[in-house]
């Protein structure tokens, strides 16, 4: 199972809750979208990993619709939860993006309007820094010093990918200012 | 509304390698109003430091104006600047004192001039109190840990109660729990005290508790988009397992 369906259930497991509830959780925390929160959520419930429950605390049956039910995790969830939280972490990969890919097809008479994207990238990855310290602003952490750590290991865990990018986007944008303009094309 | 302590526009500032100049800073702008921490990023040799020197009126800039309250600070003489520089801002550095001296006596060492000892020692004791290291006043620069160092290099600059605190690297080799203390101590002498800071560091995560983010290289100072991404607009991470997705809908 995927690791983001585990940060679902996760969160089902630290505090149950409604699924449009989880879902901010998810979106706030690990940066998934609704859509697929809802669909995991789905799937967790058809593995018997999570439960409903509507609105007076009865257990809701699969397939049976429900207004605004809380998920709770079942023990075989928590057993899985447990079981994910302590085996091995799989292999980091790397996958291209635009900019790779844009900056891999340029020519030189492309350098300055690259030059031109790679600072709106800059500029995108300190909103999103600006974005992740306002949600830290916003949601403080409840209190416990427990609480706190996790918190800011989190972020700091997003934080490294959007300020790695940033450096990286600065480097590149350091290298193309240095390209003469009138260089042949390759 | 805040009042601007520090304004800096259009500054651009060269060396000279040789032949070569090398611009570190290209009409960079930027305000520090009071009881705001306003945070420079960036990797080493971005011009970060060059940047804090003119702000203090240490350096000169080729081009621009840097105001301290309205006042711009090329139309000061060496004197004045000084005298603005000892009454209104604190420079933090980490550099401790080249004798071993007790912590209490270091954090005095700025008001020793003009208070008599038993004065300078009670702001000093002040001083160590607001950054929550009073239990540390008589021990040894030498013994204190890094943490414990950077504190005490903000209490020797907020002893003699600066309006404007000028802060280089201030996490510089700290773990996490010290990078938090310290970067929550500034947020608080600002949202506590009204005192405006300008941070400049290569750490990312000691930003997140300032008010406002700047971004510094290649002599340009970017800030963020003003469009906001919350709420509604979601962080993905590439390549996520397929676990991306567009904003928050009711369900």
């Amino acid at each position: 199972m995927s690791a983001m369906k585990n940060a679902v259930l996760g969160l089902v497991i630290e505090r149950p809750s409604e699924r449009y509830r989880l879902a901010v959780d998810v979106r706030d925390r690990f940066g998934a979208g609704t859509t697929y929160v809802y669909w995991a959520l789905d799937q967790l419930e058809g593995a018997g990993l999570v439960d409903r429950f509507d609105d007076r605390g009865h257990p809701v049956r699969r397939g049976v619709r429900c207004q605004r039910p809380t998920y709770r995790p079942t023990e075989q969830g928590i057993a899985h939860f447990d079981q994910w939280l302590s085996s091995s972490i799989s292999e980091p990969s790397f996958r291209s993006d635009e900019v790779h890919i844009r900056l891999g097809l340029c020519r030189p008479r492309d350098v300055p309007g690259m030059i031109d994207q790679v600072l709106g990238q800059e500029q995108v990855c300190l909103g999103r820094i600006r974005d992740l310290k306002r949600l830290g602003e916003e949601q403080p952490p409840l209190g416990s010093s427990w609480s706190k750590t996790v918190e800011v290991l989190s972020r700091d865990a997003e934080l490294a990918h959007w300020s790695s990018r940033l450096e990286w986007l600065q480097s590149v944008r350091g290298m193309l200012d240095r390209i003469p303009r009138d260089a042949s094309v390759r | 509304m805040e009042s601007v302590l520090l304004s800096l526009r259009g500054v651009s500032k060269s060396h000279w390698r040789g032949p070569h100049e090398v611009r570190v800073l290209s009409q960079v702008s930027l305000d520090v109003p009071e009881g705001n921490v306003v945070s420079v990023w960036g990797t080493r040799g971005a011009g970060k430091t060059t940047l804090l020197e003119i702000a203090a009126g240490l350096q000169s800039a080729d081009q621009g104006i840097v105001s301290f309250r309205g006042e711009d600070l090329s139309k000061m003489s060496d004197g004045q600047r000084t005298v603005l520089r000892g009454r209104h801002v604190g420079l933090v550095r980490r550099a401790g004192p080249r004798s071993d001296l007790r912590v209490i006596d270091h954090v005095a060492l700025p008001v020793m001039a003009e208070h008599s000892e038993r004065s300078a020692l009670r702001c000093a004791a002040s001083a160590l109190d607001r950054v929550g290291l009073s239990g540390c006043a008589k021990q040894r620069w030498r013994s204190l840990s890094d943490g414990e160092r950077a504190l005490v290099s903000i209490a020797h600059a907020i002893v003699r109660q600066p309006a404007l605190l000028l802060v280089d690297d201030p996490t510089m080799a700290l773990d996490t729990v010290d990078r938090e203390t310290v970067s929550e101590l500034l947020r608080s002498l600002a949202d506590c005290e009204r005192i405006g800071a300008l941070v400049t560091t290569p750490d990312m995560p000691a930003v997140m508790h300032s008010h406002e983010i700047r971004s510094l290289s290649g002599g340009r100072l970017l800030a963020p988009p003003k469009d906001t991404l919350l709420p509604g607009k979601v962080i993905e991470f590439p390549g996520g397992d397929g676990a991306s997705g567009t904003g928050a809908s009711s369900g």
